[in-house]
């Protein structure tokens, strides 16, 4: 019963507008109390906010942010949408199909997904809207496609899974190309769909000469170094994908500076809103932290898993019964303190109904897309809202579409595994 | 029966680790056997209840009953309790090292008087690993020198200086990346236990390995904060403490045996084994040494008894068999 | 009041700077240290811990009181975006009220660990011994200052309500227009 006032008083904090953080932090807190007792708040309250921020992989979120703001300040964001809009502009949709193959694209070199978030916040979506795009669905799409970079190799929460899980990551990862390049179809098709239904949602970019076409590709240069800075220095060894983060920031930064975009308070301005970006997930983070920990004490995740895994049913409705409870789950929690409380719960069940680890970790990781958007805790969300500057509840609005779609891919992967498992089945 | 006691007890091991299966394991189901169900436990591992770094804090404040204190994780609390983690501090029989430890963390031993009793936490289990070096770059290595310039992976410590003494660069990685940074080169090898290297699946990669005189350690230890041993009876008490010294003192056969098991494994994968001539053999034997001392003069330097606790070490160690 | 917020708006702006210059060393030290560690295999062995232990630690705590200040801590506007500039007015001291106590016990428990830290000489024992109340003073130092500008607005929007006049500004609303 704590559990669910808990989580009541949480919502309505939530509501009446207190920040997401605060108001996870305070109910976590409050709740930490009813169920412990006050030294074991306080030793939470001593320990949780430090550990949250003091670690070095923690720089991939101000690294990448930081990149995202010299990206935008250099000016390629909006030569690479004019590029964009110049190829695929003209069909219905397009460039929100340009958007979902950015994501993808940046997928392939960012391990997080928040991070994806806010570059595509900073570069497709004020195109988007300036080519006269809704921003509800201009918003959606950038929320959805950011979610990609989690599933596309590099991924730090499948190497999460893969850790919790005892699988192999190399196949884990490999495993994440086929489903990540599936998902960004769905996008698109979900983006051309939406802008069959209402054309005026997503204007149609006229269409351009080949020499024009060929002309604006001359932003690929400097999109391709940056690429070099953090997947090249990463496929060749030179880097860690943590390290590759603060490389990308770099080349980010001599872009900017080789196109005289950047002077001293420039970057200093993109470096505070960074800052900011980094203080406002951490912020979140932390809160989740402390809830996590109350929810955890309750131990109501366990035994709604348990009784899940009890039910005497065909597997597959079973597997189904699982996927909803993540899915409800991802609604407010934090998407690696989820698979933490569960993975090792929830495994041993899935591997005794006949499915792989390897299958159930894509799956597992292509949910916690979901969790990322839905509200209240829809951290990709809150990520383009704070980039964009746009209300939240817009931004929400914006992804129900995508949320739909995303289901039925989860129903193809469920009916198919082998979408999953060829390519790592071909892995020596 | 209705007035069983359940205790919390945390870590941040995955799920099924081996650790879990060679001593927290055990000694869980022998304490409920021991005390006829009176004791039970509810097992929170994965850092549910807190992260290895605040463990201590979080034992103390009476978040979980028995949490995982390892000193190399609260470095600036527990520096004197790492110094089972040096390089070649005990034999390639672990016993030794574990009974070592044990004796100096109890009964006024060296660190339960100027570490342990100071935090108010009482070690109830305690297990040491030995980490060996495994390099996965293509390079044989026959020689201590082909050693020299090898990235290696550290998580920080006494690891780093003896990776620098034996003229490798240390490298920090963190543990969910080691299998990508070593894929692509970004590191030549890590110090591990065979274990683990099967555990993060880098054995994938590993083309050769050591297999006597570890490299570095771990000390991994459950704690239970004095408070919450005072509310325990004496009957209690003496059940866990028994037990825990039991498991504490002969799971090292248990690790040896599943040690030599993932060795034998690894000689099945085709991952060779390094051995060194017997020059070279000292030469790693002064390396252990200056590193081992660097380590315990820093220490000096703050302030903190870091020579005395290797002497302590060496002392103990000896008085085993 | 318009001094105590001179105040508070000075510290923060001194505390944004330094946050921002911290993310510009991260960034250039990571870049010498990879480069170095590839072109002379000779990285800079403190860079983890440095990062690791200080200047991500800097970069979040300074920055907390000034990202609250530019109203960036998202929340949901479900209900506030449906209220006029009194009901907005409510929603600040609801959430001040619900925070302040949450804030002010962790920077309680922070300063004196940090108390403890600076008095005990804690450090950790990695190649260079970090000492580790630096990191820790951080805690009491940016969330305190949160909870200081927290006080603040409680205490503004109290005044503002109390007499109809706005003695301080009023929340933004974010709307599809964008901001306000
Ligand atoms: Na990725
Ligand atoms: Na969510």
């Amino acid at each position: 019963m704590t559990a669910i006032s808990i989580t009541l008083l949480l919502f309505f904090m939530m509501a009446m507008g207190v920040p997401v953080g605060f108001a996870m932090g305070v109910s976590g807190a409050v709740g930490l109390y009813a169920v412990g007792n006050w030294d074991m708040l306080l030793g939470v309250l001593e320990t949780v906010p430090l550990s949250t921020v003091s670690s070095y992989e923690m720089i991939t979120i101000p690294m990448f942010l930081l990149m995202a703001e010299l990206v935008l300040k250099s000016g390629i964001a909006d030569d690479l949408f004019d590029a964009a809009a110049a190829w695929v502009g003209s069909l219905r949709g397009g460039l929100g199909m340009a958007t979902a193959i950015a994501g993808a694209g940046f997928g392939a070199i960012c391990g997080t997904s928040t991070a994806a978030a806010a570059t595509l916040s900073a570069t497709s979506l004020p195109a988007m809207i300036k080519h006269g795009y809704e921003p509800k669905m201009a918003a959606g799409v950038v929320a959805i496609s950011g979610t990609l970079a989690m599933l596309i190799p590099p991924s730090v929460v499948l190497i999460i899974y893969g850790l919790l899980a005892e699988a192999n990551i190399g196949r884990l990862l490999i495993a994440g190309i086929i489903p990540g390049l599936l998902i960004a179809l769905t996008i698109m098709l979900t983006v051309y769909i939406l802008a069959t239904l209402k054309p005026s949602s997503a204007p149609v970019s006229p269409r351009k000469t080949l020499s024009e076409k060929i002309h604006v590709l001359k932003v690929v240069g400097p999109m391709l170094v940056l690429m070099m800075m953090v997947t090249g220095v990463i496929y060749t060894g030179v880097a860690t994908p943590t390290e590759a983060s603060a490389l990308g920031a770099f080349g980010a930064l001599l872009i900017a500076l080789l196109r005289r975009k950047a002077t001293a308070s420039v970057v200093l301005d993109a470096a505070k809103q960074a800052a900011q970006g980094t203080c406002m997930i951490a912020m979140i983070l932390m809160g989740a932290s402390i809830f996590g920990y109350f929810f955890t004490l309750t131990s109501v995740t366990q035994d709604l898993v348990q009784w899940v895994g009890g039910l005497h049913m065909q597997p597959w409705l079973i597997m189904l019964g699982v996927f909803a409870v993540y899915i409800i789950l991802g609604a407010f929690m934090d998407q690696i303190a989820i698979l933490v409380l569960t993975v090792p719960v929830v495994l041993p069940v899935v591997i005794a109904l006949g499915y792989d680890p390897i299958w159930f970790g894509v799956l597992v990781i292509v949910i916690a897309e979901v969790g990322l958007l839905t509200p209240p805790m829809g951290l990709n969300c809150f990520v383009v809202a704070f980039y964009a500057r746009r209300p939240v509840t817009e931004v929400f609005a914006g992804i129900w579409p995508h949320v739909l779609a995303h289901l039925v891919a989860i129903g193809l992967l469920l009916a198919f595994p082998q979408i999953v498992l060829w390519l790592p089945s071909m892995m020596k | 029966a209705d007035d069983a006691l359940t205790l919390r007890i945390a870590d941040s091991l995955p799920n099924g680790s081996y650790i879990y299966k060679l001593a927290t394991k055990p000694f869980m189901d022998e304490v409920e056997k021991r005390s006829n169900g009176q004791i039970k436990f509810k097992y929170f591992p994965g850092q549910q209840l807190g992260k290895a770094k605040d463990m201590l804090k979080l034992t103390q404040a009476g978040m979980t009953d028995i949490g995982y204190v390892g000193p190399s994780y609260v470095r600036d609390k527990m520096p004197l309790s790492s110094v089972f983690e040096l390089p070649g501090a005990f034999s390639d029989d672990s016993c030794q090292g574990f009974t070592a430890f044990w004796n100096m963390t109890h009964d006024g031993g060296f660190l339960q008087k100027n570490e342990w009793d100071t935090n108010n936490v009482i070690p109830i289990l305690s297990v040491i690993t030995r980490h060996h070096i495994y390099v996965s770059n293509d390079k044989p290595i026959r020689t201590l020198d082909d050693l020299k310039g090898l990235k290696m992976r550290t998580s920080g410590g006494a690891m780093a200086r003896t990776m620098q003494e034996l003229g490798m660069v240390p490298v920090n990685v963190s543990a969910p990346e080691t299998y990508e940074s070593m894929s692509r080169g970004t590191i030549d090898g890590a110090f591990y236990p065979a274990q683990s290297a099967f555990d993060y699946g880098l054995t994938d990669l590993i083309k050769s390995g050591t297999e006597t005189k570890h490299v570095a350690g771990a000390v991994l230890t459950y704690a239970v904060s004095k408070n919450t041993w005072r509310k325990l009876s004496p009957e209690q008490q003496k059940i866990i403490m028994d037990v825990g010294h039991e498991v504490s003192t002969t799971s090292c056969k248990g690790f040896d045996a599943a040690e030599q098991k993932a060795i034998d494994r690894m000689h099945e994968l085709g991952i060779k084994t390094i051995k060194f001539d017997e020059a070279d053999n000292k030469r790693v034997d002064e390396a252990f040494q200056r590193s081992s001392e660097n380590w315990a003069k820093a220490l000096d330097e703050r302030g903190k008894a870091g020579s005395k606790a290797l002497d302590a070490m060496r002392k103990a160690v000896a008085a085993v068999q | 009041m318009a001094f105590l917020e001179r105040i508070i708006i000075w510290i923060e702006r001194v505390f944004d700077v330094v946050a921002a210059l911290l993310m510009i060393v991260i960034m250039l030290i990571v870049v010498l240290d990879v480069s170095l560690r590839y072109l002379l295999h000779a990285p800079l062995v403190w860079a983890y811990d440095m990062i690791g232990l200080y200047l991500m630690v800097g970069v979040f705590f300074l920055s907390v009181s000034g990202t609250y200040a530019a109203h960036k801590h998202i929340g949901l506007d479900i209900v506030v975006q449906h209220l006029g500039p009194r009901g907005r007015r409510y929603a600040e001291i609801f959430t001040s009220v619900v925070s302040i106590p949450l804030f002010f016990f962790i920077t309680k428990v922070g300063a004196e660990r940090a108390y403890i830290n600076f008095i005990h000489n804690d450090a950790t024992s990695g190649l260079v011994a970090w000492p580790t109340w630096i990191a820790s003073i951080l805690v009491p130092l940016g969330i305190g200052l949160l909870l200081l500008r927290l006080i603040f607005r409680l205490a503004g929007q109290i005044a503002s309500l109390a007499t109809g006049r706005d003695m301080v500004e009023n929340a933004p609303l974010i709307t599809s227009q964008g901001s306000e």
